[in-house]
């Protein structure tokens, strides 16, 4: 059905985003967001990230876990390649349906061994991230990380998640 | 289009879950929830609501809105006074899919009559229908009338 993570994304939408978070290892939380599982099946997923204002994650990577990133709404910005975050300020506007103009936008794929970080301005934001984990069962990248964390509660639910799933 | 939440509900469904959060104010959170926007059209809105593990909310109504609960997953009573509420820890379990037991399953909340959530140690997500009657939607964790859920909901209630 999906042999990457983009033929996974473009699978999900094409089938019209089907909802069905699971039952297990739905809900990981973070001192700067909640992510929420839509659709899991064999090793891929896609979650949802709702994220609070006036926030950044520091840099980190999840090994082993290639994926894509859309934009769903909100003041996000991604880091390049080099680190330094893009600059998206031009694009925070709406569309005449009253979407952010930046809804369905792609963010490029990440095999897993890229660095990136996420800076959040003052509305929030919200995005979905498409994930192919190669070698594990897949659970959330929130808890895949490595790297410096965000904080004490992003510690308590990576702990969580180990007692839970080993 | 819609006369009231539940046709907005089953419109919603059968489309397929449009993901179209808007641009002006989709993103709300309280001291254990946060909330986005999925949709929103004229005096109609869903809202996505991710909670933390062993929250709960006090009673409460959100005067003038009829909302329409849809389980998605994690471990939630819905409770509304003067009505049966069943037990949810009997449901605590997956079906063949490997989705919840209750996902799907719906609880209307007519304007006016006081409701409350309890959450357990799973957390839980939901979706919340509101039809807005007599003002634009923005969020129900804004427009609620009780005890607050924290200190940090409190604040965006006096904003």
């Amino acid at each position: 059905m999906y042999n990457n993570v983009e033929q996974f994304k473009d699978w999900w939408l094409k089938a019209g985003r089907p909802l069905r978070p699971p039952f297990k290892n739905p809900i990981h939380t973070t001192d700067i967001a909640y992510a929420l599982c839509l659709y899991r099946e064999g090793q891929y997923q896609v979650e949802l990230y709702v994220c609070k204002p006036n926030t950044q994650s520091p840099m980190h990577k999840h090994p082993g876990v290639e994926s894509v990133s859309m934009y769903l709404t909100g003041n996000l910005e991604f880091t390049k390649d080099n680190g330094e975050f893009v600059d998206l300020s031009q694009y925070q506007k709406p569309k005449e349906n009253g979407a952010h103009m930046l809804l369905g936008k792609g963010i490029e794929v990440n095999d897993g061994n890229k660095e990136h970080a996420l800076r959040i301005g003052n509305t929030g934001g919200a995005f979905l991230i498409f994930e192919h984990w190669k070698d594990k069962d897949p659970v959330s990248v929130t808890t895949h990380w490595e790297g410096e964390l965000v904080g004490s509660q992003h510690a308590k639910t990576i702990e969580a998640s180990h007692v839970a799933n080993g | 289009m819609w006369q009231t939440v539940e046709e907005f509900r089953d419109w919603y469904c059968k489309k397929g879950f449009p993901l179209r959060p808007p641009f002006e104010n989709p993103v709300f959170y309280t001291d254990n929830a946060m909330s986005l926007c999925l949709f929103r059209e004229g005096q109609f809105q869903v809202e996505l609501y991710i909670t933390e593990p062993h929250s709960t909310s006090p009673k409460h109504t959100h005067p003038g809105v009829d909302s329409a609960f849809v389980y998605l997953t994690g471990n939630i009573q819905f409770n509304l006074e003067g009505r049966d509420n069943p037990d949810a820890s009997q449901w605590q379990y997956a079906k063949d899919n490997g989705a919840h037991a209750l996902f799907g399953k719906t609880v209307s909340s007519p304007d006016g009559i006081p409701h409350w959530l309890l959450i357990g140690k799973e957390g839980g997500a939901f979706l919340s229908f509101e039809h807005w009657k007599d003002k634009f939607p923005i969020s129900v964790t804004t427009n609620w009338e009780g005890e607050p859920v924290g200190e940090v909901h409190a604040e965006i209630l006096n904003k």
